[in-house]
């Protein structure tokens, strides 16, 4: 398996990749992916991972368990993590609710 | 009223209930021309239906609302032409029921017209199945449909360069707005007049798709043992033959069972030669060519901000927000409109114009005109077909029922179910369930006749057990919830301990099933579609096909039961039944009426809470009281109705082996939480 290839429960929020593989031991499980367009090859991002995982296929969303997103592989673009990290950090629900005074009128 | 055309494929495909059966034709008697709808769930196959046929399937923004074949009728020129909506489909190689249905009636039916509908947002996931559906020689019209939503992110397709490439007819759609349908209806055309079926000559050799030259050649081996007698093509039999289609090897195994031991063992040859399942292979290469094809024809402008939808959806799925949202859609659908103003203001108006007009003008008419008092007391008194049985389908059930079903279908417009099943997947996992369970179950608080149906949208069949039994035994449906919510919300103490009885039961039973039940959990994938505005026609259309069905289901039913007490009361019988219970009531500290109300409760659920709220309004019972009888009755049987769903889903066994569980824990929880309430001495 290639360095930068890991699970898709293994990625960030935010971070994208491309599917690598599908791998369960259930095979009727590999099909239902594969019928709902989980091919390799396809560009994959992450949305959100709890309660559970979105991700976002093209132009689809799809909401799957923690088992299933461990059973699909995503080849990582590195970088995009950390930059959207940061962008939550800086832009952020949090740091809008605590640090009011950057948005708000002057006074 | 509309029920004289069972064939509209009312609501989830009813019409088997309301007795239009799924007639099989045999190919031989294809007098007219038929055209089925094929394609994955969510892509607007039933508003297509809808549209051909000018007929009302229930449309959704809900994966998998279809459950049955809905059949109608249109006209393609001056000839009759017959519509047929399947389930959805994600590819020709089935894994749920419906995919089963919907490849059967392909395979049996031999349509002369298929038509592919699919998501113009998502060419190239979709155009897999269209592949499939042409590589088995079927007469495909790929409908791109929603092509205003795919506009609108910036999509832009070349239909007529991705007809060159398919060799099919391609016609782009924005079904709800009713664009294309000229285009549909002439491409139709064109299939019924001229093209013959390509399976019927079999000498169409244009493979769109080329797979391995090794599994090419084993394609090959394997066309030269089948015979001619498949409604697909060679080429299509073999491939899901290696892909280990099990229908399709029994269906071999039957029609060609000198080769299919050898075929067999191509199979397995061609397996053991393959380090990853053939059904992958052969899928992935598929799906490169439905890539391959989409780079040549679809030009996508990459948007960068994200619309008013997508930040709902985002706040909709976040546990912070989305718990919240959850809530006031409870508080605000649920309780202030179908409990407050459903079961309250909407009865209480009915009710009193119900008994101050029209029963007392009955009871006059029927005993001055009807002189023998049996018959008087099977139309009118107490529990006459005319006083009880319209009334409690009138007054109380139809104002209830009626609300719930608006709101749901508001909710199910807008596409929040998948969303709520995304939230919720974790706790439903705990009960033997999954996400996906969250439409038959929030459909149970509507009725549970009609929830006990749309479990087969579930996966396994473990979890359909599973539901089966959550929705009979601790779901209360609209009747008895919006009974239970009037007769409890003076009494916000009481409320409580009913709400958190309830739950508490529905996680116990389900751990425990979940536990005890052998099977694999069922895993969870779905697709979210877009948040959207519901469109009132829409939402007005779709509950007025629920209530219509309730009706047909209900009112015969309703009129039963009535007759059915009317000739126990007459006989003694349930006199008889009553003094059995009484004891069994007692010992929950009811009084003694109460028996009566359970004993109703076993024909109708609703009917029974019908009866509790009748008795409460006569002032008869304490707090503690109301919270035990409202509890068991609850949890009770489930009613006649779905008792007959339950049979006819998951079969007699499973069915009585529900229900014969419920019984006695429905009375003996009732007891456990009236010693507890007295043991606490809690005031209610």
């Amino acid at each position: 398996m290639p360095v930068n290839v890991v699970t898709l429960a293994n990625l960030e929020v935010g971070q994208h990749g491309r599917i690598f593989s599908l791998t369960n031991s259930n095979p009727n499980k590999v099909r239902k992916l594969l019928a709902l367009g989980l091919y390799p090859g396809l560009p994959i991002r992450v949305i959100q991972k709890f309660p559970s995982y979105v991700i976002q296929v093209g132009h689809t969303q799809l909401a799957v368990d923690r088992e299933t997103a461990q059973s699909i592989e995503v080849a990582k673009e590195p970088g995009a993590g950390a930059a959207c990290r940061r962008y939550r950090y800086r832009h952020g629900l949090w740091r809008r609710l605590l640090n009011h005074r950057d948005s708000s009128s002057p006074g | 009223m509309e029920h004289c055309h069972p064939k509209t494929g009312l609501l989830l495909g009813f019409k088997t209930l309301l007795g239009a059966q799924s007639r099989r034709k045999t190919p031989a008697a294809h007098l007219v021309n038929q055209v089925a709808l094929v394609g994955t769930p969510n892509v607007g196959k039933s508003v297509i239906f809808n549209l051909l046929t000018g007929a009302r399937a229930t449309v959704s923004n809900y994966p998998g609302t279809t459950v049955e074949v809905s059949r109608g009728k249109s006209l393609l020129g001056n000839a009759p032409l017959g519509v047929v909506d399947t389930p959805g489909m994600y590819s020709l190689m089935p894994i749920t029921e419906e995919e089963r249905v919907a490849r059967r009636l392909l395979l049996d039916e031999q349509p002369n017209v298929v038509l592919h509908v699919v998501d113009a947002k998502n060419l190239e996931r979709m155009l897999n199945l269209t592949l499939q559906l042409i590589e088995a020689g079927l007469p495909v019209v790929l409908v791109v449909n929603m092509i205003d939503e795919a506009r609108r992110l910036g999509i832009n397709i070349d239909f007529r360069k991705l007809e060159t490439l398919l060799g099919v007819p391609v016609v782009a759609t924005s079904a709800v707005y009713r664009r294309g349908l000229d285009q549909l209806r002439e491409a139709i055309a064109g299939y019924c007049l001229h093209t013959k079926r390509q399976a019927e000559s079999q000498d169409a050799p244009r493979h769109l798709v080329v797979y391995t030259p090794e599994i090419e050649k084993n394609i090959l081996k394997i066309e030269h043992l089948l015979s001619n007698n498949y409604s697909l093509t060679k080429r299509a039999v073999a491939l899901l033959l290696l892909q280990g289609d099990r229908e399709i090897h029994e269906l071999v195994a039957k029609r060609d069972p000198a080769n299919y031991n050898r075929i067999k063992q191509i199979v397995a040859g061609l397996q053991a030669s393959c380090q990853e399942p053939l059904n992958f292979v052969i899928g992935k290469r598929r799906q490169d060519k439905a890539s391959q094809l989409c780079r040549q024809v679809v030009t996508d402008r990459p948007q960068h901000h994200l619309g008013w939808g997508e930040r709902i959806s985002r706040l909709t799925m976040h546990p912070l927000t989305g718990i919240p949202i959850l809530l006031l859609v409870l508080y605000f659908g649920l309780y202030r409109f179908v409990g407050v103003f459903g079961a309250g203001t909407l009865v209480d108006y009915l009710e009193t114009g119900y008994e101050t007009i029209i029963n007392p003008l009955i009871n006059s008419l029927v005993t001055s005109y009807i002189p023998w008092p049996a018959v008087q007391s099977l139309l009118a008194k107490d529990y006459g077909v005319l006083t009880l049985a319209l009334r409690y389908a009138i007054a109380i059930v139809l104002p209830i029922v009626g609300t719930f079903f608006l709101v749901f279908s508001v909710i199910e417009d807008s596409g929040y179910l998948p969303r709520l099943a995304m939230l919720v997947d974790r706790v439903f996992k705990w009960v033997g369930l999954s996400g996906r369970a969250v439409i038959p179950m929030t459909l149970g608080f509507g009725c549970d006749t009609m929830a006990t149906m749309v479990t087969r949208t579930l996966e396994s069949p473990r979890e359909r057990v599973i539901a089966t039994l959550l929705l009979a035994l601790a779901i209360p449906c609209s009747a008895q919830l919006g009974v239970i919510l009037a007769i409890l919300s003076g009494r916000p103490k009481a409320m409580a301990v009913w709400v958190g009885f309830i739950l508490l039961v529905f996680l116990l039973v389900g751990f425990l099933t979940a536990r005890l039940m052998p099977g694999e959990p069922s895993g969870f994938y779905m697709e979210l579609p877009p948040m959207r505005w519901p469109r009132w026609q829409n939402v007005l259309m779709k509950t007025y096909t629920r209530m219509q069905w309730y009706f047909v289901e209900v009112l015969p039913l309703f009129i039963l039961a009535s007759v059915l007490i009317w000739f126990g009361e007459l006989t003694g019988v349930f006199q008889f039944l009553t003094t059995v219970l009484t004891p069994v009531v007692k010992w929950l500290g009811l009084p003694a009426q109460t028996a009566q109300v359970f004993l109703f409760g076993f024909f109708r659920r609703d009917y029974g809470a019908a009866g509790l709220f009748d008795l409460y309004r006569s002032g008869g019972l304490t707090g503690t009281q109301l919270v035990v009888a409202s509890t068991t009755l609850t949890l009770f049987v489930p009613c006649i109705a779905q008792f007959t769903m339950m049979i006819k889903e998951r079969g007699v066994k499973t069915a009585v082996a529900i229900a014969s569980f419920i019984f006695p824990f429905a009375f003996l929880s009732g007891y456990l939480l009236y010693r507890l309430i007295l043991f606490l001495g809690v005031n209610l």
